[in-house]
């Protein structure tokens, strides 16, 4: 009998060396020099960046706006993508291509989604604008990212066009697994769509739905691109969120161990969303199961 | 055999991820004996036409030296130079807009060229064959920093059938504050009478650090007021005269309504497309902007100076300079391009705007309205201040003049805040 390589087994962690350099490079190593500069300030150990940030009102500010980024993206794109999920599940014809047709959104590259709606965005020769007044939406043209009020929003609305059709992704995928017994059963018991929706599918979900809600509250966060290149911030710093502060605060202005401590503070941040998250989560699925 | 080809994959997957480092550090090095070697240079600007021309011309003379020419947006490239600078990852050759050299020299990341440059034919007599007050932006205690290869400067440009639409007169341009709002309501228009305004008076810049910057400034220099203290330590805006130019600046559209509605993230190109558009009336430009309108447009255009609050003021200086970053890597070749620009017959037909050489200013292809008046109006121009970071300057003023035309901030507080920032900025 031929004898089975054991190498497997006995030094399980060669399989895992290359994964684990590649995080110590780009993870670890980064994280620890981040920590240790963060408490640097003119080459001695200090709390003066933390006491700093702590009375920075832009921080602050930002800090708010970047909750109020995830508050307009986080249920638009669960919601968009549930409700397409569950429009793409119903057997129709072409079904294939309309699941591609949605895909769309998520392909093409983020910068040149950004740059293509900056422009749809302009308040005076901007499409959005034009298409508006003439259906008679408006009555008059929107400033839209030039609007103090509606800078964030929009530039959110770009995000949740871009990424639910990520979302609308899980949820089909846990949508098929779901076993279509059960909701002929549910038919022959005299359930409609509504009722088979939310007392089959939404807790058969659930744990599909989780991850995705845990997944999309951390990209959420986490994201620099849309704000970075539609407005910068702007105007005036309204729409500035916490990334671009660490973003301008290091690379622009060379303040790399104030822009460490913003970046670390607002790590522990998410750090605690995610595990709320999670703890919630956890007690919902509980409950529902 | 299994266990080998494991282990190797390891191995291989670990070194190459040591060794992959991206581009090779010997790139553009004239070590490289025997092969083509690049050289980089980082520009902004109008004249790919003129690269299109000088970079076949250049690699011929120089078989041996390949130029890798990237075009970087102007609204960035400060920024973009800056990092690239300090991480040691810039070009060989940078063009720069003549307010960053200074604040670049100052901060140690540029190659001091007064010596070297004195062995090669075309640069030894540099500072004889132009007009000092070019040179001056490019200097820090005395030395040279970077080389000024274009002067420009700013002025109000307008379309003339509008102006005659509205019953202005197209040669009486405005020459004062008042003018300006006086003719810019004139020349908004609702031409349908759909509620709609489809043409604007005038075209504010509230985007684009640098853009804001050269418009704004001047303003503030009319009003009698200064970015800083003559010490260059202190910002200097938090005063009755900055208070005055900036409600002239954002009025136009705050509280006459005569500039559209998008201009707080509207920045140079964005105006001069409007203007091309014909959805502004009147908007300043430089030099190398007005040329790119005659190509696209066949408006009949007019350009006066720049309207100051009591008659036609100064514009800023502005202009290209061509510098090396102090950490390039082919230094050897970027001399020998240097060299080969700044000879007199590249000057001039190379810029778009006036080349600093005074003989080549004096070319024939500078005979012409929209160069006759820019050359009036460069003799009514003053450098900025030299301040120790103009590009963080530029961009707090952008910030305040964008929080006054989007009603986040009154002018007061606008100039309040960024005073302070001006001030946090310059003590470094």
């Amino acid at each position: 009998m031929k004898k089975k390589s054991v190498i497997g087994r006995e030094h399980p962690i060669l399989y895992l060396l290359p994964a684990l350099i590649v995080l110590t490079m780009l993870v670890f190593i980064p994280l620890v020099t981040n920590i240790v500069k963060s408490f640097t300030v003119k080459n001695s150990f200090s709390f003066g960046n933390y006491t700093k940030l702590m009375n920075d009102k832009y921080f602050r500010q930002d800090l708010k706006n970047t909750f109020v980024w995830l508050l307009y993206t986080l249920p638009f794109e669960m919601i968009l993508g549930l409700f397409i999920a569950l429009l793409l599940n119903i057997k129709l014809r072409y079904q294939k291509f309309y699941r591609t047709l949605f895909i769309i959104p998520w392909v093409i590259p983020a910068t040149v989604v950004c740059i293509i709606w900056k422009w749809m965005y302009n308040a005076d020769y901007g499409v959005l604008n034009y298409i508006l007044l003439k259906l008679h939406l408006i009555t008059k043209y929107q400033p839209w990212i030039a609007s103090a009020q509606q800078s964030l929003a929009c530039q959110a609305a770009v995000y949740v066009w871009k990424i639910s059709p990520f979302v609308m992704i899980m949820y089909l995928s846990g949508l098929q697994s779901i076993s279509e017994d059960i909701y002929e059963a549910a038919r022959l018991d005299g359930a409609n769509w509504f009722v088979q929706t939310f007392q089959i599918t939404i807790p058969l979900l659930f744990p599909v739905m989780r991850s995705v809600i845990l997944v999309s509250t951390i990209w959420s966060l986490n994201s620099f691109v849309y704000v970075y290149t539609i407005t910068g911030g702007g105007p005036a710093r309204v729409s500035e969120i916490v990334q671009i502060f660490i973003y301008k605060t290091g690379i622009e202005q060379f303040k790399f161990e104030y822009s460490a401590t913003a970046a670390n503070v607002f790590l522990v941040i998410v750090m605690v969303v995610a595990v709320i998250n999670i703890i919630v989560g956890d007690r919902a699925e509980d409950k529902i199961q | 055999m299994k266990r080998t080809l494991i282990i190797a994959l390891v191995l291989l997957l670990a070194v190459g991820m040591i060794f992959a480092n991206g581009q090779s550090e010997e790139k553009g090095s004239a070590a490289q004996s025997g092969k083509q070697r690049t050289l980089v240079i980082w520009y902004e600007g109008n004249e790919a036409e003129s690269f299109a021309r000088l970079i076949p011309e250049f690699e011929k003379a120089h078989p041996d030296i390949k130029i890798d020419l990237v075009n970087i947006p102007y609204a960035s490239l400060a920024n973009q130079q800056l990092v690239a600078c300090q991480s040691n990852a810039g070009p060989d050759l940078m063009w720069q807009s003549n307010s960053w050299v200074n604040s670049f020299a100052q901060m140690g990341l540029l190659e001091d060229l007064t010596d070297t440059m004195k062995q090669y034919p075309n640069l030894k007599d540099f500072e004889k064959n132009i007009n000092p007050v070019t040179l001056e932006l490019g200097l820090l205690d005395g030395r040279i920093y970077g080389l000024p290869w274009s002067t420009e400067a700013m002025s109000l440009v307008y379309n003339k059938d509008m102006f005659k639409e509205a019953g202005l007169d197209p040669e009486n341009p405005p020459k004062t504050w008042a003018d300006m709002v006086e003719y810019a309501k004139k020349l908004t228009v609702d031409k349908d009478g759909d509620g709609i305004i489809d043409q604007y008076g005038f075209a504010v810049c509230g985007n684009a650090p640098g853009n804001c910057w050269f418009r704004f400034v001047p303003d503030l220099w009319a009003a009698g007021g200064e970015v800083a203290t003559p010490d260059l330590k202190h910002g200097n805006i938090d005063t009755p005269e900055a208070l005055e130019a900036l409600k002239y600046y954002t009025e136009f559209l705050t509280k006459y309504h005569v500039a559209p509605e998008s201009s707080v993230s509207n920045n140079s190109g964005d105006n001069r497309t409007l203007f091309i558009n014909k959805k502004v009336a009147m908007y300043i430009d430089g030099q190398s902007g007005v040329m790119n309108v005659q190509k696209e447009s066949d408006i009949d255009l007019g350009i006066c100076l720049w309207p100051g609050k009591n008659g036609p003021t100064t514009a800023g200086l502005g202009g290209m300079y061509v510098d090396m970053p102090k950490n390039a890597k082919n230094k050897a070749d970027a001399w020998t391009f240097l060299d080969y620009f700044f000879s007199k017959e590249t000057q001039e037909w190379f810029p778009i705007a006036f080349p600093t050489n005074l003989e080549a200013q004096k070319g024939e292809r500078f005979n012409n309205y929209r160069d006759e008046h820019y050359r009036e109006q460069l003799a009514h121009t003053r450098n900025f201040q030299l301040l120790g970071d103009t590009p963080t300057c530029q961009t707090i003023i952008m910030e305040m003049i964008q929080s006054v035309l989007s009603g986040v901030a009154t002018p007061e507080q606008a100039l309040k805040d960024a005073n302070a920032r001006i001030t946090e900025a310059l003590d470094k």
